[in-house]
């Protein structure tokens, strides 16, 4: 399959590669949206890469009162990890430290009935110094952690599921504002139901490539290939001719369909807000279990 | 299938009948099951002379009992699985021991009602007796599990010494709720009784209307507890009339029994006019 165009958009022939992660979900309340919203982005911070940060974690969508378990208005987090035990372990600091801090904040285990569960409220109760107490509600356990404003209401555990990290689309343009103006309305698209995408606003500008040149033990360095400054520097560039501006989105999801969708979304609108290019990013086929070809995205959502 | 037992007319003496559950009657012909015994007085009698019986009753399926059943205890006890629907008004200790399944009464229950319930739902259109949800006599725990929802009022001592479970009641509970309470929760939204929660350890118990707890009770702050804003929307979905002003209102909250350990909590709504 060679090249296709989407109207003035030529799209790569190529894919993207994405990895088995584990993730969790949780669902964060308050006695205002402006409070949930909060501390989710709190607890959404620094959450970019699994290299650098551990985990990635952003907003999937704001809850009306009447989906979420306590009646009031909420956000929902995906969290992302390499395994369970990170999914646990960052869920747990994340929560201490962002959610449970929060004014009229209370937490929730979003993948009720999940096969596998990581601890939440079985270990932050020991922040109520002995003054914890938990209710069992309708099969379900909670914590009750007194705070200065009340309690802080907290799943016993929450569910880990089976995720997908890494799916990317790389969105070029002549210039930056058209490049941007394209990342931004792929990355609006893209955002929906068993989507995370967490870099800022959901959009890359400093694309690694694997390794270093000039170092063995960097994990990562800048991708040079796509950097429009370095075109006349380097020979393998890959920056193609008029692109002045490359942007990169990074996508993680509850399932394969689910990061396959959010990227046929992603293209359609990139294409369709002046993206002069897109493409994706790959190593080789060999690391990622899941390859997403851009071919296969053709037909609009 | 629905096994359906109308009793032929009320009996004189009280009826002692645990084997009104679905998983004793599984698998039995009408034939069969009119031949089971009960305890009626001092003497054993046929189902069948007290029931007309139809249908029959398999895995997951109902029985149906109807008439006037306020001299038949027993129902349901140590059920663990099925449903059990009550057409009319049922005797004492109605769901004693249950562990799973649902019983449904459509009318009142008598004493003891899911007393020492384990799990499982027991809900009742009118009122309750006394002893909801409690332990016997000389055992130290009552309910530790399970959901009992009563439309009406209930008696005398509801949910004493619970270790877990809800008990949740739409009218008011007679004196001595949540005595000897270990744990779990006793929600009256018409109003928790006098005397409430006597040597209450861990449990809550939660009254809709004003209360003067005992003095071993001391009143600590009034706030949203969002705990309860969770079993208040649970109650509301297995039935009970939930008014909003619970839900969006602050409630008072009283620690005790100080005579105990001092965990236990009686959670009393702030009327939104009268803070």
């Amino acid at each position: 399959m060679s090249d296709y165009w989407l109207g003035e958009t030529e799209v790569g022939d190529t894919f993207a590669e994405a990895f088995p992660m584990r993730y969790g979900r949780v669902v964060i309340t308050a006695a205002t949206d402006a409070w949930a919203l909060e501390a989710a982005r709190s607890m959404t911070g620094f959450a970019t890469s699994v290299i650098g940060c551990k985990c990635e974690a952003a907003i999937e969508c704001r809850l009306g009162a009447e989906d979420t378990p306590d009646g009031r208005p909420g956000i929902a987090v995906l969290l992302f990890a390499m395994d369970r035990e990170g999914v646990g372990k960052r869920i747990l600091e994340r929560v201490g430290q962002s959610v449970m801090t929060c004014p009229t904040t209370a937490c929730f285990d979003g993948l009720p009935g999940a096969e596998r569960t990581a601890a939440l409220g079985r270990s932050l109760r020991y922040f109520g110094d002995g003054f914890q107490a938990s209710k069992v509600i309708a099969g379900n356990r909670f914590w009750r952690i007194p705070v200065m404003d009340g309690e802080f209401l907290v799943s016993e555990s929450v569910g880990v599921g089976r995720g997908v990290g890494g799916g990317n689309l790389i969105i070029a343009a002549g210039g930056d504002d058209a490049a941007l103006a394209a990342a931004q309305a792929a990355a609006e698209a893209m955002r929906g139901e068993g989507i995370a995408l967490p870099f800022p606003g959901g959009v890359v500008r400093s694309g690694s490539k694997v390794g270093a040149r000039t170092s063995k033990t960097m994990p990562a360095s800048t991708n040079h290939q796509m950097a429009p400054t370095l075109r006349a520097q380097i020979p393998d560039t890959l920056v193609p001719d008029g692109v002045g501006t490359v942007f990169e989105i990074v996508i993680d999801g509850v399932s394969e369909d689910a990061v396959r969708e959010a990227m046929r979304r992603g293209l359609h609108a990139a294409a369709g807000a002046g993206a002069t290019h897109v493409t994706a990013a790959n190593f080789g086929g060999k690391l990622g279990e899941f390859h997403f070809p851009l071919s296969e995205l053709r037909d609009p959502p | 299938m629905t096994l359906t037992l109308t009793l032929r007319s009320a009996p004189a003496v009280r009826v002692w009948a645990p084997a009104l559950v679905p998983g004793r009657l599984q698998g039995l012909g009408a034939s069969e099951v009119a031949g089971l015994r009960v305890r009626c007085g001092r003497e054993a009698v046929a189902v069948g002379e007290m029931f007309e019986v139809s249908g029959t009753i398999d895995v997951d399926e109902q029985l149906v009992l109807c008439g006037d059943l306020a001299r038949v205890d027993g129902i349901g006890v140590g059920m663990d699985s099925g449903r059990v629907l009550v057409e009319g008004p049922c005797g004492h200790h109605l769901g004693a021991g249950m562990s799973g399944g649902e019983i449904e009464v459509r009318g009142i229950a008598g004493d003891w009602a899911g007393a020492e319930m384990a799990g499982g739902a027991l809900r009742i259109s009118g009122d309750a007796g006394a002893r909801l949800g409690a332990a016997y006599t000389g055992a130290r725990v009552g309910m530790t599990g399970g959901e009992i929802i009563v439309s009406g009022d209930a008696g005398q001592e509801a949910g004493a010494s619970m270790r877990r479970g809800l008990v949740a009641v739409g009218g008011h509970t007679g004196s001595g709720a949540g005595l000897r309470m270990l744990a779990g929760t006793v929600i009256a939204l018409g109003g928790i009784g006098a005397e409430a929660g006597i040597g209450n350890r861990r449990g809550s118990l939660v009254s809709g209307r004003g209360l003067d707890p005992l003095p071993s009770y001391a009143f600590a702050a009034h706030f949203r507890p969002p705990a309860l804003g969770l079993q208040l929307r649970r109650v509301r979905a297995l039935g009970l009339a939930v008014d909003d002003a619970l839900l969006r209102g602050t409630w008072a909250r009283w620690s005790g029994d100080r005579t105990e350990l001092s965990r236990g909590e009686i959670l009393i709504f702030d009327e939104e006019d009268g803070r």
